[in-house]
């Protein structure tokens, strides 16, 4: 097992309240998986991503838990030892690639210092390789677009330099945090064909954020749901779109549209909206925008239940057929 | 005593002050008989109370509207997975800033500072010792220590330094306070004008604030102070119209936000006159970031009377400032070392005290720092 | 790039033009006769009425205002600022004199508040919330309120009157002339020392103030996440990738705080009786010497307007954005 997360749990201290971001979670990721970790915005996606490489921002604190990562226990490292796993041994894409490079340096050099930090390159091969490492995630002319400012750059290029950085060390795991979601329409798909190109070659275990169930069919072998900072059903992607066990993944699962469905077939969503965390409701946090939500669903959150073959599943009325 | 009762009393201070200050300075100083002394000064004092009273409840009040853009300026944080939530839990915004406000300890100190100084320069008559221009046995009294007598030892002409620093006070506070009213009053009305109408006449107009700014303020006062006759009016109103520069340009950027919203656009459909809807419907929403910018322009105003005082070119003796002290007590710094250090010991608490003010004003009020970024 | 300067260089002279301008009507609205503004008014009492007609038309005041305007310009621009009456000599001489005193107050006090602000700033936005950190918040907030002229004073009463460490005035010692020239630059450095410390010692909490807040802001943007979870060690972050976000705009502060320093070298000058053009000033409003009190606060604009275009042409060096067309980040 490449990367276990074990009942982690992160807190925003608010002046307001306890924000509990992540409440629990647990998952694993194998060599060379990929895993797709899915649910509406905001409800801690992000957060988990961030607490992997213990790199929540403040006002928050990773309050429970353990990350496991090639058997070490990540948050239990030494600082240096933990700075070489990031980047070095996880590499991260962020969702705004705009955002996520640094506006005053062009993009070869950031590439670079990457190289010269974990792959103890001088900087004279650093900035060779990273003409290299721009070369392989598609760019065109990258000796030129090296020298290039964030700025300079289209959002779909940005995205492939950022990826470059993130992949430029051969991590063994690669965080993708909505990779696609701030990109043009006609950009994701060369980006997500991308990612997936990279993973078969460096033989990259994945752990990609998305909530876009198209792109979660098309790439990830296992499937984790997750609303409120909780874990809803987690299982193998086929499965879990052929019979969903949990009536929010039924839900999520409606609102997509599917080719063949036929024009004039309504989409549907999910009623209502995700509820405050500061505020969450009783029991069951899904339970107000649940259609087969009763009484029992409203005094504690239901425990996560085995449900067939590597299947896992927190709901009082799920079954399996 | 509670917070708020703090806050009014505050208040009334700084109104009971520019009270006295009609009486005292103005009516003796007023220097350009053209004017009739009594409706020039009856306005002096109607204006800012009314600004002050009317001003401060509606900022609180019309604070919604500005709190709504945060939210709405608040979408990056959606990027991180946070839904947008009604903050400070449905308490009014106007509690929330008070709140905020009185939370912050700095700030409540200055409060109380400034409240503390206005007190004492209101009740100067009262609590002076001593006549503050009498000079009675120079020879005698000349440049006494510190005692319990005399707390701020005496000058070189035998008066009582403490007397003199508490009317100083009243003429310090005074003239600031006026002239971040009228540099406050002119700068919003610009920047207002300015970011209402847009395209040529915002050109035009940004690009004169430009060649104003490039003045160095004191330079400028120095100047005018120096060409014109100064009377106390005119150096209120050279101060204030020398340094509105700076609250133009950011309420013309307050103003040209609020354009675009909602409630002005339906306001011009209606076809409201610009006037109408400049002083009735822009003014008033952008009258936070007014009185943040008021607030941190007293201290600097403060400084620079002083400043001009102790050239000698703005409050002149006998009439006592605490800039005019300084430059008294500079010329005695062999001799006797309280001339100089009591009122510059004031003067320094008191625009301490309105920075410190200011800047829990602008936290209390900023909505940038209620976004929370990543949550 | 030189695109860029030379498209600055044009901008500011239509703020040179309006400068021009305001000075012209401050001198034409001034109460009284123009006159006074040309002809020293003691002089003037003696000189009988049709000698004064015939200045007058010298002068050009009988003219139209348009045409006086374009005079004013032409002389202007030939670097006529008129005669000081004080001093009996062109207003141009004069102050070519006296500005590089107060440059010198002026750019030694800068890089004082460039090493001491930028270097506290860091340090307490890097130990948020520390004890140091409330200190120098605090601490800078209270050097920032006291008068730079009164700290001045309370500092030569202190260092120099008391302590003998420091002169009182002036920028050089009477035996200066009899000095080596390393004694020389030493005897003028220790004559600038109290001068520049009160000078920059408020700008420099200023700066301190900025630089923490600016640099707390970067620290919590996303490339700055994205620094860390590449495994770049927190020094690299702060001192590399933080740092040079949050000096850029600092740089426009430097052009934007230039009318405060030349305005607070005003009144230091006086109280350390430095000969710099705000000495001038002062001493010629005075006597009311009007062509000086004039030229001195539109010089005093000039020297902003320039320190202005150089702080800009710094910052299109320093970030790439600018100088290729993008807007400046807010």
């Amino acid at each position: 097992m490449l990367l276990r997360v074990e009942d982690l749990a992160a807190t925003f201290f608010l002046d307001e309240g306890e924000l509990r971001a992540v409440d629990g979670v647990t998952f694993e990721i194998g060599e060379g998986e990929t895993v797709a970790l899915v649910g509406e915005s905001g409800c801690g996606k992000t957060i988990v991503a961030l607490s992997i490489l213990d790199l929540v921002p403040s006002p928050g604190r990773i309050v429970g838990g353990r990350i496991l990562f090639g058997g070490r226990d990540l948050h239990g490292l030494k600082p240096e030892e933990l700075r070489r796993v990031r980047g070095g041994e996880i590499g991260m894409v962020f969702q705004e690639p705009g955002s996520a490079l640094n506006p005053v340096f062009p993009v070869g050099r950031q590439i670079a210092e990457v190289l010269e930090l974990h792959r103890g390159m001088t900087r004279r091969d650093a900035e060779l390789e990273a003409v290299r490492a721009l070369g392989g995630v598609g760019i065109p002319d990258p000796e030129t677009r090296a020298k290039a400012y964030p700025f300079e750059l289209s959002g779909g290029m940005r995205q492939r330099a950022v990826i470059a950085i993130a992949t430029c060390t051969r991590p063994k795991l690669l965080i993708a945090d909505e990779p696609t979601t701030a990109l043009d329409v006609t950009v994701q798909a060369d980006i997500l064909d991308l990612l997936g190109d990279l993973r078969e070659r460096y033989h990259m275990a994945t752990l990609l954020i998305t909530h876009d169930l198209g792109v979660v069919a098309e790439t990830a072998e296992r499937t984790l749901v997750m609303y409120t900072g909780k874990l809803f059903e987690t299982g193998p992607t086929d499965r879990i779109f052929d019979e969903p066990l949990h009536p929010y993944t039924t839900g999520l699962l409606r609102a997509v549209p599917r080719l063949g469905s036929g024009r004039g077939v309504p989409l549907e969503g999910i009623p209502g909206a995700v509820p405050d965390l500061l505020r969450l409701p009783s029991g069951c946090t899904f339970h107000p925008r649940c259609e087969l939500a009763d009484e029992g669903c409203t005094d504690a959150f239901p425990p996560t239940r085995e449900m067939g073959p590597g299947r896992e599943c927190a709901c009082y009325r799920a079954t399996t057929t | 005593m509670s917070r708020r009762a703090l806050h009014l009393f505050g208040l009334a201070a700084i109104l009971g002050m520019v009270l006295v200050l009609r009486r005292e300075a103005f009516l003796e100083q007023w220097s350009n008989p053209a004017l009739d002394a009594r409706v020039a000064t009856r306005f002096v004092v109607i204006a800012p109370v009314l600004c002050m009273l009317l001003g401060l409840r509606d900022v609180l009040a019309l604070w919604r509207p500005a709190r709504e853009t945060t939210q709405k300026g608040g979408s990056r944080a959606e990027g991180h997975e946070g839904p947008p939530r009604p903050a400070g839990h449905g308490r009014g915004p106007y509690r929330v800033a008070m709140r905020r406000f009185a939370e912050n300890r700095l700030a409540m100190a200055g409060l109380y500072a400034i409240a503390g100084l206005c007190l004492v320069a209101i009740l100067a008559p009262l609590l002076a010792p001593f006549d503050p221009t009498a000079i009675d046995d120079p020879v005698a009294t000349r440049h006494l220590p510190p005692s319990a007598e005399h707390p701020f030892g005496t000058d070189e002409y035998g008066r009582d330094w403490l007397s003199r620093a508490l009317y100083g006070a009243r003429v310090s506070l005074s003239v600031a306070i006026l002239a971040v009213m009228v540099a406050v009053t002119v700068g919003t009305i610009y920047g207002a004008v300015a970011g209402y109408f847009g395209g040529f006449v915002d050109n035009a107009l940004m690009r004169i604030v430009d060649v104003i700014m490039a003045f160095p303020t004191f330079f400028l006062m120095l100047m005018l102070v120096g060409v014109f006759e100064a009377s106390l009016l005119a150096l209120v109103l050279i101060m204030g119209l020398t340094s509105w520069t700076g609250t133009a340009r950011f309420i013309r950027g307050e103003i040209l936000s609020l354009k675009e919203r909602d409630f002005i656009e339906a306001a011009r459909a209606m076809g409201l006159p610009h006037r109408i809807i400049i002083f009735r419907h822009l003014i008033p929403n952008a009258l936070a970031p007014v009185l943040v910018s008021a607030a941190l322009m007293v201290g600097g105003m403060i400084g620079a009377e002083a400043g001009l005082s102790f050239l000698g070119i703005g409050i002149r003796p006998p009439t006592p400032s605490w800039g005019n002290m300084v430059s008294q007590g500079q010329d005695a710094i062999f001799v006797a070392w309280w001339v100089a250090l009591f009122p510059g010991l004031l003067l320094s608490i008191t625009i301490l005290s309105f920075n410190l003010l200011a800047d829990g004003l602008r936290d209390a009020l900023d909505p940038k720092t209620l976004m929370r970024k990543y949550v | 790039m030189i695109r860029y300067v030379v498209r600055r260089l044009l901008q500011a002279i239509p703020l040179l033009f309006g400068i021009a301008t305001i000075t012209f009507f401050v001198i034409h609205l001034a109460p009284g006769d123009p006159m006074d503004m040309f002809l020293e008014p003691r002089l003037r009492r003696q000189m009988d009425p049709e000698a004064i007609e015939l200045l007058r038309r010298n002068f050009g005041l009988d003219q139209p205002i348009h045409v006086q305007f374009g005079k004013w310009l032409a002389n202007l621009a030939q670097g006529d600022l008129g005669v000081s009456f004080q001093y009996r000599r062109p207003v141009t001489a004069l102050i070519a004199e006296r500005v590089p005193y107060t440059l010198q107050l002026a750019v030694l006090a800068l890089l004082f508040d460039a090493l001491i602000g930028i270097a506290l700033g860091i340090y307490s936005a890097v130990r948020q919330y520390s004890l140091a950190d409330r200190v120098v918040t605090i601490g800078s907030l209270a050097v920032y309120s006291v008068p730079a002229f009164w700290l001045a004073i309370m500092l030569v009463m202190v260092f120099s009157v008391n302590l003998g460490w420091f002169p009182i005035s002036q920028t050089r010692s009477l035996d200066y002339d009899l000095l080596s020239t390393w004694g020389k630059i030493v005897d003028r450095l220790w004559h600038l020392a109290l001068p520049v410390f009160v000078l920059g010692v408020a700008q420099a909490a200023g700066t301190a103030r900025y630089m923490r807040s600016r640099l707390l802001e970067v620290l919590s943007e996303e490339y700055i996440i994205a620094a860390r979870a590449r495994g770049l060690p927190e020094k690299t972050v702060i001192l590399k990738h933080a740092l040079r976000n949050a000096l850029i705009p600092i740089l426009t502060i430097y052009g934007m705080s230039l009318p405060f320093l030349l305005g607070g070298a005003v009144l230091i000058e006086n109280v350390f009786a430095w000969p710099g053009m705000g000495l001038l000033a002062t001493d010629a409003v005075g006597v009311r010497d009007y062509p000086v009190i004039i030229a001195t606060t539109m010089i005093a604009a000039v020297l902003v307007i320039l320190g202005n275009l150089l702080a800009d042409i710094t910052y299109s060096i320093v970030d790439p954005r600018i100088s290729l067309g993008v807007e400046k980040p807010a």
